[in-house]
């Protein structure tokens, strides 16, 4: 059966998109089958897929695994570095925010101030590249760079150059930063300025979600890089999370 | 499949990958909209822990992060690609085929899908996310940054459109 266009009323349009199986009309079929049961060739990458979610997904949630950061082992001191670098690049990821935190940070191969500078610098200078470059997709994205505007107040510490600039700066910055870590932890992190206040983290759950990416950016960073910059925000709630930063292993 | 158990992932994501692939592919062309697609999973599967909510509104999470890899993507092409198919020959195939019997074949899928991405890109959204995704049209205007109202518009002014090229070509 076939219905003239011009007999087509937007309550008619209403019932053939919400049953166009049942509709009975060619223009009804036609829809139906373009909804028509998945085709094998369809689901030819399933296996690809399910090999990324093993690789990029299986980070356990925040809610159920303090394990995210591993217990202490005996050497405090080299883990304690070793997450100073972590917050370091954290930093640089952010646009340069807990860096500026530090300022007896000394010059680290691979993590040097200069580029951290440059970072910011570019970040801050050309907001329209950097949000031209930046993912800015998901819901998640623009809660963050929502995050990251509200926390450019005097409360935080540094130059944060907001959410957009730090996305920006993410996608390209792993380069910069000499670290191999995916860009999962930057962007994960990059909300990190919103809530890493000095006071620990809350009831709230974007704190722990912030956790989970410095976490995150900690598993993922050369742990014999050498820093000493313990009073950096980013790192202090890593460390409350695992009772005590001695207890932040590498 | 928030907990990372990948059998839950496998029947995720054979519910939600096929209409979210057509979905794309009117979007982006059929050759484009695996990897747009696959892009789309792997910023899924990122972003993951930032996700709250149930099995609808994660389709409707990971359509909105296909749809703007789609934008993106449309953007470095500059292009919106075309089916080299004539609307013609398209009706003809979906003709061809039993659309009115139970099994209907990939060929009638297909042509279906290219007569949708004949439209204007808004028609041919709104009518995928309404009919081949299966959303309201709150949700599909929550999708495309839209109300409700110029969704339910827009599909309408796009099933006109199909129903004149299905009925020119009797």
């Amino acid at each position: 059966m076939r219905i003239p266009h011009r007999h087509l009323s937007r309550r008619e349009a209403e019932r053939l998109l919400d049953d166009p199986a049942g509709h009975g009309s060619a223009l009804g079929s036609a829809l139906a089958a373009a909804a028509g049961p998945a085709q094998p060739g369809e689901l030819g990458r399933e296996d690809a897929a399910a090999a990324v979610f093993q690789r990029t997904a299986m980070v356990p949630s925040p809610g159920d695994s303090p394990a995210v950061v591993p217990v202490s082992r005996s050497g405090g001191r080299a883990a304690l570095r070793a997450v100073v670098a972590t917050s370091a690049v954290v930093a640089l990821a952010t646009g340069g925010f807990a860096l500026a935190g530090s300022a007896d940070l000394p010059h680290i191969p691979g993590l040097p101030g200069q580029a951290s500078d440059r970072a910011t610098e570019s970040a801050a200078k050309d907001p329209q590249s950097s949000e031209a470059s930046s993912t800015s997709d998901t819901p998640g994205d623009e809660a963050s760079e929502t995050g990251g505007a509200g926390s450019s107040g005097p409360g935080t510490s540094g130059s944060s150059t907001s959410g957009p600039g730090a996305s920006g700066t993410g996608t390209s910055g792993p380069g910069a930063s000499g670290s191999d870590r995916p860009p999962s932890s930057s962007t994960t992190t990059s909300a990190s300025p919103s809530s890493s206040t000095p006071t620990p983290p809350a009831s709230t759950s974007s704190p722990t979600r912030n956790l989970h990416g410095v976490c995150r950016a900690f598993q993922a960073t050369d742990h014999s890089a050498n820093g000493k910059s313990l009073d950096s925000t980013a790192f202090a709630a890593l460390a409350d999370a695992a009772g005590g930063a001695d207890r932040v292993a590498g | 499949m928030l907990a990372g158990d990948e059998r839950a992932f496998r029947t995720v994501y054979r519910a939600v990958h096929p209409p979210l692939l057509r979905y794309l592919s009117v979007l982006v062309g059929r050759s484009e909209a695996e990897d747009v697609a696959s892009e789309a999973w792997t910023q899924a599967f990122r972003d993951l822990d930032r996700f709250t909510g149930d099995a609808d509104g994660f389709r409707g999470w990971i359509t909105t992060i296909g749809r703007n890899r789609a934008l993106d993507h449309l953007r470095h092409a500059r292009r919106r690609p075309s089916d080299e198919r004539t609307v013609e020959e398209m009706v003809d195939l979906l003709d061809d085929a039993d659309v009115e019997g139970d099994t209907l074949g990939r060929v009638t899928s297909d042509a279906a899908l290219a007569l949708v991405a004949s439209l204007p890109p808004d028609q041919a959204e709104a009518i995928m996310l309404r009919t081949v995704l299966g959303f309201d049209a709150v949700t599909a205007g929550q999708i495309l940054g839209k109300s409700p109202g110029a969704v339910r518009a827009a599909s309408f002014r796009g099933l006109r459109q199909l129903a004149k090229k299905i009925d020119r070509h009797p």
